[in-house]
């Protein structure tokens, strides 16, 4: 197979199916792929073995380096449970850098702008390779313009536990950032200086790597408690000074918008949760942390208290405002992957109805079941939608590669009924287009699109559509929305790519649901 | 012809596109591009230019469209012939003290020859202009409204701004009296404590049962609760429907009248049941059913 | 005459350099220059929507300055995401700006 060789898939994107060596198989559908015939998970090799008396405590990072036998062309990993105030990644990669090892592939569950040192390395050889959840800030950009020799690889939360599983991503070495740890490696993100939370995207990381190292900067007597990442999987454990700072990693209350557009916004959105059969006791659902998000969490738990509904769960990306909602009983547990604030840490810490869970519990698609799964509704954003409802998370309107897809098509595909909320234009560009840049989330998962200027619901939902508009709820066609759109902003011309792949876009399930070229450079 | 829904009026900079484009989104009853105070005297040419095309271009939903130009001595006339060609809905006009600034205005607009309706909102910001209201409110069928601009008011006054609102009592009731003695609506000032939610509940509460029909907003997160404000409590419409109910029984059976609460209900008090009704009825308020 | 009688100038000429708009977001700032003889009209754009807009962003300046049938000037955009209306009152402005017979 030549890399010339195009298919169209389910979603309609023309894609290559050989590209950087690699063979994929198309996107055919939400459920149509299931897991190679042998069902075969991958067993890393035992690591060191301590006898009485012995831990795995290294004084400096160089040390665990050259503990791991970290080698050239080699794969390490790091989770982005620190957000902005990581300060373990770039770090470690400094080091690594220092000791002259090169041609690394690097998986990180996510980068941040923080993460700008990047450019460096991958400038110098030390990383030639990126398989991870994207890439923000600058270097984001900088791929986008093309920077690298070899695409990144975008994965979603659940997409990459199950490359780590099946081996599709062999990590050799997995550093994870533990805000609490013992010198035998137990780990926990609940407590110390730099708490976080969960380490929800370490835990495959931890199992199947080669090598585990911890990375702390507080320490407690062995074992820690509660053990969120088990001494059976980390071989090292280094303390240092600092590996987050706290004010980016868990913010004060994170503030509902203020915006009427978005508080309109997250209103009609309620108001269609509430209308379908989503809405009823026992009922799950997961929103985000923006501020469209905090408010359908502050304004769907006034509803449910309203009309006494008690959900069952609250998943997320958690945040204060659901916690409220699990300490006035409108919710009997919730589950987290991600803290994004103190209030929600400490919860996770003192209540036992909030746990913690871990990525491949959340959304690996090729696991026995996943939370995801359970869901009644979610809510979610996006930068672009089509008149088919495919959404793009990754890239800006001009092309520029910045968010991860996160657990957008895993929640997607699992919730019976997904809500995209989002302002129909932001400044002058068009949210609802013709053709979004990439597809990050094919169409048939996504229900309802609520905007400032009016509801759609993907007419594949024919039964949904029925219910809102006996329930009065206005509603226009996705084409409607996006003519409203063209008269606001005008009708934008296509943002230009060269030949050049810089992303390949992989749907939870493996199979290549899109592909990002580089920029155009202007004039 | 029904009358405007005017519970809430916000300025928009007319000299920032930005907040011009937030002005769709905002849920006010009325927008108020603003030619005069939120604009540089160096910048009154852009502000016109962008504001008359503002007009044209933007779709401002249900909210209606007005445009605040300066004094006619001070920039107004060009602020007119800038923006009358785009067809705002109406012409708010500061400062008014006299039914001859009225008429000039008016005579302008009908030299337009518009195919549009174009009202002219007089504010009466002076104590010129609070003694002249009935006048200024009778000067031109094209007034539709007065409201009252309480800051500029206190300070010709030479007043100080106060919580509890004493200096600027009198003026708003002769505002609301001029008002309703000419047919038009009476709309009041902004209240300016941003952070004082329940003072701008209690305050607007206190200015519709003194019979405004509505104020400004200084921000846009004010809007909501000026409409809940203006918006019929359950009680008052129980009681509305239980007037209207009794009234139409004793019609029916010929037993005079009628009495509901232990008070007669008169021709005024039926007038205002049907008005709140009507009220209701436009903001999709559910009417209970009887319950006497 | 009435204040909504257009006035018919013959030529209309740049006299000198005018500038119109801010650097906020949504907005767009206008910078006009007379440019020699024969230089023609240089444009000189720069938005951060420019893969998406520019050329609309092009045509509708273009079209304003046609609008004054002005010739041999330099104007420079500096966008930041401004709509079309916004970007034409803008280019209005500078042009009524650098017209003017200055005080």
């Amino acid at each position: 197979m030549s890399s010339n060789t195009f298919v169209k898939n389910a979603v309609g994107r023309k894609i290559p199916l050989l590209i950087d060596g690699k063979i994929y198989r198309p996107f055919a559908g939400a459920f149509s792929t299931p897991p190679p015939e042998d069902k075969r998970r991958v067993g890393p090799r035992l690591g060191t073995i301590l006898h009485p008396g012995e831990n795995c405590l290294v004084p400096t990072i160089r040390d665990a380096i050259e503990r791991i036998e970290l080698k050239d062309s080699m794969t390490v990993s790091f989770h982005h449970h620190f957000r902005e105030g990581d300060k373990v990644l770039n770090m470690v990669m400094e080091e690594i850098a220092a000791m002259g090892i090169k041609n690394l592939t690097l998986a990180p569950s996510s980068l941040y702008s923080v993460h700008e040192p990047l450019i460096e390395h991958i400038r110098n050889g030390v990383v030639t390779c990126i398989e991870g959840g994207s890439a923000r800030g600058k270097v984001g950009r900088a791929i986008s313009r093309g920077l690298m020799e070899h695409p990144i690889t975008i994965r979603s939360h659940g997409g990459r536990v199950r490359a780590i599983e099946r081996g599709d991503l062999h990590i050799d070495a997995a550093f994870i950032g533990a805000p609490c740890a013992d010198a035998i490696g137990n780990c926990n993100g609940v407590k110390g200086p730099s708490a976080c939370g969960p380490l929800a995207y370490s835990l495959a990381d931890a199992i199947y790597s080669e090598k585990t190292v911890a990375i702390t900067n507080y320490m407690e007597d062995t074992p820690v408690i509660p053990i969120s990442i088990s001494q059976e999987y980390v071989g090292t454990v280094v303390k240092v000074d600092d590996i987050g700072d706290p004010s980016l990693i868990a913010s004060n209350t994170l503030q509902v918008t203020r915006d009427p557009v978005n508080l309109n916004i997250a209103r009609n959105a309620v108001r269609v949760i509430e209308n379908t059969e989503a809405f009823h006791n026992g009922m799950r659902f997961q929103t985000g942390a923006g501020g469209i998000s905090l408010a359908v969490t502050k304004f769907l738990g006034e509803r449910m208290e309203k009309r006494g509904v008690r959900g069952s769960f609250g998943m997320g990306g958690t945040t204060e405002h659901m916690v409220k909602l699990l300490e006035k009983g409108i919710l009997d547990k919730i589950l987290t992957i991600q803290a994004f604030d103190q209030y929600a840490i400490e919860s996770l810490m003192k209540d036992y109805n909030h746990i913690e869970v871990s990525a491949g519990f959340y959304a690996n698609p090729h696991n026995r079941g996943t939370a995801v799964n359970l869901l009644d509704v979610v809510v979610l954003g996006a930068t672009e939608i089509d008149l088919n409802f495919n959404v793009n998370v990754n890239t800006h309107s001009d092309g520029m590669l910045q968010y991860p897809t996160g657990g957008h098509s895993d929640t997607a595909a699992g919730a019976k009924i997904t809500i995209i909320t989002v302002p129909l234009v932001r400044g002058r560009i068009p949210v609802v287009v013709d053709d979004v840049v990439v597809v990050s989330t094919p169409g048939e998962s996504i229900d309802v699109l609520v905007t400032d200027h009016g509801i759609a619901v993907n007419p594949r939902r024919r039964e949904l559509i029925d219910r809102l508009k006996d329930a009065g709820i206005k509603m226009k066609t996705i084409e409607e929305l996006r003519d409203i759109a063209y008269s606001i902003t005008g009708k934008p011309s296509s943002p230009e790519f060269t030949d050049k792949i810089v992303a390949v876009i992989e749907y939870r399930d493996g199979t290549l649901i899109d592909i990002l070229r580089e920029v155009q450079p202007l004039q | 012809m029904m009358e405007q829904l005017r519970r809430s009026r916000i300025y928009l900079p007319g000299n920032r596109p930005r907040m011009i484009q937030k002005g769709p989104g905002l849920g006010a009853d009325a927008v108020i591009l603003d030619l005069e105070d939120s604009v540089s005297p160096e910048q009154k040419d852009a502000a016109r230019f962008l504001v008359s095309r503002a007009i044209k271009m933007i779709d401002f939903g249900l909210s209606e469209v007005m445009v605040r130009i300066n004094p006619i001595s001070h920039g107004g006339l060009l602020d007119l012939a800038a923006v009358l060609p785009s067809g705002p809905d109406a012409v708010v006009v500061p400062k008014c003290e006299s039914k001859a600034e009225v008429q000039a205005i008016e005579n302008i607009i009908k030299e337009a020859k518009l195919p549009k309706l174009i009202k002219i909102l007089p504010m009466i910001e002076t104590a010129k202009g609070i003694l002249n209201a009935y006048e200024v409110a009778c000067a031109s069928p094209m007034v539709d409204a007065i409201t009252f601009g309480g800051e500029d008011f206190t300070q010709d006054i030479g007043a100080t701004r106060t919580k509890g609102g004493k200096e600027i009592f009198w003026g708003r009731s002769m505002v609301i009296i001029a008002a309703k003695a000419a047919g038009v609506q009476a709309l009041d000032t902004v209240f300016s404590d941003l952070t004082d939610e329940a003072g701008l509940r209690r305050d607007t509460i206190e200015i519709k049962e003194m019979g405004f029909d509505g104020r400004a907003a200084i921000h846009p997160s004010q809007i909501e609760i000026i409409h809940e404000c203006f918006t019929p409590t359950d009680k008052e419409m129980q009681y509305a429907v239980n007037v209207l109910f009794a009234a139409e029984k004793a019609r029916k059976e010929g037993s005079g009248v009628a009495v509901v609460k232990g008070k007669m209900v008169d021709k005024p008090i039926i007038q205002r049941a049907e008005k709140m009704i009507k009220y209701a009825e436009r903001l999709c308020v559910e009417i209970p059913a009887p319950t006497i | 005459m009435g204040i909504f009688d257009v006035m018919m100038i013959e030529t209309r000429k740049i006299l000198h350099e005018a500038e119109a708009g801010n650097h906020d977001k949504g907005d767009v700032v206008i910078k006009l220059k007379p440019g020699p003889e024969g230089s023609g009209i240089q444009l000189d754009i720069k938005s951060k929507v420019m893969a998406l807009f520019g050329s609309q962003i092009r045509a509708s300046v273009l079209e304003e300055i046609a609008e004054y049938g002005l010739t041999d000037l330099t104007l420079s955009v500096r966008d930041e995401g401004a709509l079309d209306y916004a970007i034409r009152a803008r280019v209005q402005t500078a042009i009524e700006r650098a017209i003017r017979e200055e005080q």
